[in-house]
């Protein structure tokens, strides 16, 4: 219980991190080996380096780009915390702003968090992983 | 009055145990009366009882016979919904080799029971899963 507290605790940090730009405060709250999964891809990126990539991506190319964002739902297990929202965007080379709808699921690991599950359309995981998508690896079978 | 968090929660497990079995009017039974389907990411949807209760029949008949076997992957509650996210191994009509997707859906909370569902997987999955009712799905509506 204490430690799914914790956890829970560090999804929080870990979504206030992001949303002010602190790097660093992210990678405290991961664990080692990260994992990014997404779907309906089903193509995902491991490691720091690759997470230190897409979150200086996410920061400089991704959010100057977020028009508006509404939160649908959130929800908490024992092993994830999801929130489902909608976000505005105005993408590359159009002046139109086009709303895509995200699931993300923040997957705990044994001490922090081990990632995140994205469900989003193809075209905003594009935009979102940007430079990386081209070293994005299939996800195995288990 | 809206029915308590630990009743639609029970409510949702008993509509989880339900869509495994094959009677349709109990699982109806765990619908609100006006039930909306959302799928994502192609942003459609189906709406209203009738149409709910094809899309159940045709689950029962067609899609339960395909399934060769389920994974679960995460649960979660929430204040609107209850989520469960899985891999789901199909045999698709007229293929030899099963395919495995990833699939997360949400029952989403009524008033008293389940108002519907919002579901994100691909369409390979979506087209056989929705059968005669994927040419009448609609576009949703921005809210």
């Amino acid at each position: 219980m204490e430690k799914q507290q914790s956890l829970l605790q560090r999804a929080w940090d870990y979504t206030d991190f992001v949303s002010r730009g602190d790097l660093d405060g992210i990678f405290s709250v991961l664990e080692p080996e990260p994992i990014f999964d997404l779907f309906p891809i089903s193509r995902r990126f491991i490691g720091k380096p690759r997470i230190k990539r897409y979150f200086t991506h996410f920061f400089s190319e991704v959010q100057p780009r977020i028009k508006g964002f509404k939160s649908r739902s959130e929800l908490i297990g024992e092993s994830s915390v999801g929130h489902e929202y909608d976000i505005t965007v105005s993408m590359p080379n159009t002046s139109a702003l086009s709303t895509h709808r995200v699931f993300a699921l923040i997957i705990f690991g044994p001490d922090r968090l081990l990632g995140e599950r994205i469900y989003s359309d193809e075209k905003m995981l594009r935009m979102l992983i940007g430079p990386l998508w081209n070293a994005l690896e299939p996800i195995p079978a288990d | 009055m809206r029915a308590s968090l630990t009743k639609l929660v029970s409510v949702a497990v008993a509509h989880s145990e339900l869509e495994s079995g094959n009677d349709l009017d109990a699982l109806m039974g765990t619908m609100e009366s006006d039930p909306v389907y959302d799928i994502y990411p192609i942003g459609k949807r189906f709406q209203g009882w009738d149409k709910t209760k094809r899309y159940y029949r045709h689950f029962f008949d067609v899609v339960q016979p395909a399934i060769q076997g389920f994974t679960p992957v995460s649960q979660a509650i929430g204040e609107k919904g209850v989520v469960e996210e899985y891999d789901i191994v199909v045999k698709h009509p007229g293929e030899s080799v099963t395919t495995t997707h990833r699939i997360i859906a949400i029952l989403t909370f009524g008033e008293e029971r389940l108002s519907g569902e919002r579901m994100y997987s691909d369409d390979k999955l979506f087209k056989l899963m929705f059968g005669p009712l994927w040419d009448e799905l609609i576009p949703i509506p921005p809210s």
